[in-house]
């Protein structure tokens, strides 16, 4: 299997030897010539070399052996060491390894080497069984990354994403009847609810099952929408209604909220997603123009006649560095729903369309958080007990 | 008995078959590296009935065979000079050029230089088909 490997081999011995001697190039059929010749002799050599020592009864030749057969191809040992002492040395032009090339097999380790336990009728110095992906199809499943930050970034970002999908959805709807067309279901809802019916007990005095007003009906124009901006708009416009009747007068003073959203809306046709600064910046603007004149909202936005405390919305206003305004991160915003959920406990359903779940949950989180720090001071062991029991 | 003495059949004494130097050459061809590598001759020796020799022995062989092909050559560049000492005219007849001084093996130098040492490279002369498709002249 080595035969054609060692006569390119010998191809290259028989160049060099030429070269040595000074020839500039050679023919090809000339080297392979060459070449054969210096196979044959070599095999000649180790023939005879055989056949003499076998003549002396053994079998294997020595140097005694290679020097007659020497001397019968017609060469001898001074005639050598003229050689060696006259031509340079030579080396082969590249390194050879030893054919043939052995590798060590590679065994599969055994069970004790893994440290896997075999079955038990199983020996543990057998080697191990392969891996369950080499026969069987095992899937393999993307991890998901669980940085905190990195998930909250995203969630901001698919968040604001959908804010300016929603804008620029008002402004393309914008342009035809604003207040006949727009009526979802959920504000024909409203609107229903407002209208006592027979069937359903009304209450006067609950501001939220109040006939909503002329201007209001401007706000339920826009689309409502969970976090959008006409969501914020329709929130504030309705803590505004829950004022008191009296004040509900005032109410129609507001300004035509397509007008407040004006900026807001003028932005978002020209707003690029890297643009979002200027929306942001337009809706402080926009805020500020819902604030209106005297007092502005501010004032309204209280409840059961608190002006002081909870009404001071407060963002920064010409600071177009600010982050965009979102009813539901406005400091406010918890208090003002659980307000309001605490005055009207019946209207849940409509408070939960108005503040989806902001401060839903604060009563439970805070009885939680009383709790943790109790176990955490490690007094209240009562406690514990009680909760395993129930 | 066969075993005593088992190299006197062929060489006159066993301590004296060694020529005087000869001890020294042989220790001193495992530092020499020949033309022809080991692994080459280890190989055809294996084939040809001297299994797994020793390095000595191998280097023996193989500067012996080097030698050998060394003195081919030899002769075959004598031949090639005398083809570039030869006149212009008769380079010309050739077809060979004139100014080229450099040193090429070719197959008729070789040729020429094997016939001496007994070994026949010559192709022998053949006749081709006519040309012109008809069966070849004389067959």
């Amino acid at each position: 299997m080595y035969a054609d490997f060692f006569r390119g081999v010998a191809r290259v011995a028989a160049a060099q030897i030429c070269e040595g001697l000074g020839f500039v190039a050679v023919q090809g059929s000339a080297c392979d010539a060459l070449a054969d010749v210096l196979v044959r002799y070599i095999c000649e050599v180790g023939q005879i070399t055989h056949e003499t020592a076998e003549l002396a009864g053994r079998s294997e030749g020595n140097v005694f052996d290679v020097i007659v057969a020497l001397e019968e191809l017609g060469q001898s040992i001074e005639s050598l060491r003229e050689y060696t002492a006259d031509s340079d040395e030579i080396p082969f032009a590249r390194p050879l390894p030893r054919l043939p090339i052995t590798r060590r097999m590679r065994l599969p380790p055994s069970f004790a080497e893994i440290g896997e336990e075999p079955s038990p009728h199983i020996p543990s110095f057998l080697p191990s069984f392969p891996d369950k992906h080499t026969f069987k199809d095992t899937k393999v499943y993307e991890g998901r990354a669980n940085d905190p930050r990195k998930n909250r970034l995203m969630v901001h970002k698919e968040r604001r994403k959908g804010e300016l999908a929603l804008l620029s959805l008002q402004d393309r709807t914008r342009s035809s009847d604003a207040t006949a067309n727009y009526l979802t279901t959920d504000s024909r809802r409203w609107e229903a609810r407002a209208t006592p019916s027979n069937n359903q007990p009304t209450d006067d005095t609950n501001p939220f099952l109040a006939a909503p007003n002329q201007a209001p009906c401007n706000l339920l124009a826009l689309p409502a929408a969970e976090q959008g901006a006409s969501g914020r708009a329709l929130a504030l416009a309705h803590t505004g209604t829950k004022s008191d009747p009296e004040r509900s007068s005032e109410i129609i003073g507001i300004p035509s909220l397509l007008d407040a959203f004006e900026p807001t809306l003028v932005a978002s046709k020209s707003a690029l997603p890297g643009q979002s600064a200027s929306a942001q910046g337009t809706a402080d603007a926009t805020m500020h123009n819902l604030e209106g004149g005297e007092g502005g909202w501010q004032e309204r936005i209280f409840m059961g006649g608190e002006t002081e405390e909870v009404g001071q919305l407060k963002w920064r206003q010409g600071d177009h560095q600010s982050k965009p305004f979102k009813f539901s991160q406005c400091p406010q915003a918890r208090r003002i729903a659980q307000a309001a959920r605490n005055t009207a406990p019946e209207c849940a359903e409509e408070i939960a369309f108005q503040f989806g779940s902001i401060g839903a949950d604060d009563d439970e989180k805070r009885d939680r958080r009383a709790r943790a720090d109790a176990i955490m001071s490690g007094q209240v062991k009562g406690i514990v007990e009680d909760d395993s029991t129930t | 008995r066969y075993d005593e003495n088992p190299k006197s059949s062929n060489v006159a004494s066993e301590t004296e078959a060694l020529p005087e130097g000869a001890e020294q050459f042989l220790a001193m061809l495992e530092e020499y590296t020949p033309t022809i590598p080991d692994a080459l001759t280890e190989y055809y020796l294996t084939r040809s009935g001297c299994p797994e020799p020793s390095v000595n022995l191998v280097r023996l062989i193989s500067l012996a065979s080097q030698k050998f092909v060394s003195d081919i050559a030899e002769e075959a560049k004598w031949y090639s000079t005398q083809r570039i000492e030869a006149t212009a005219r008769d380079k010309r007849e050739q077809g060979f050029d004139v100014k080229d001084k450099r040193l090429v093996l070719t197959t008729e130098d070789l040729a020429s230089a094997l016939k001496e040492f007994g070994v026949n490279i010559k192709k022998p002369t053949y006749f081709a088909d006519n040309p012109s498709g008809g069966p070849a002249p004389g067959s």
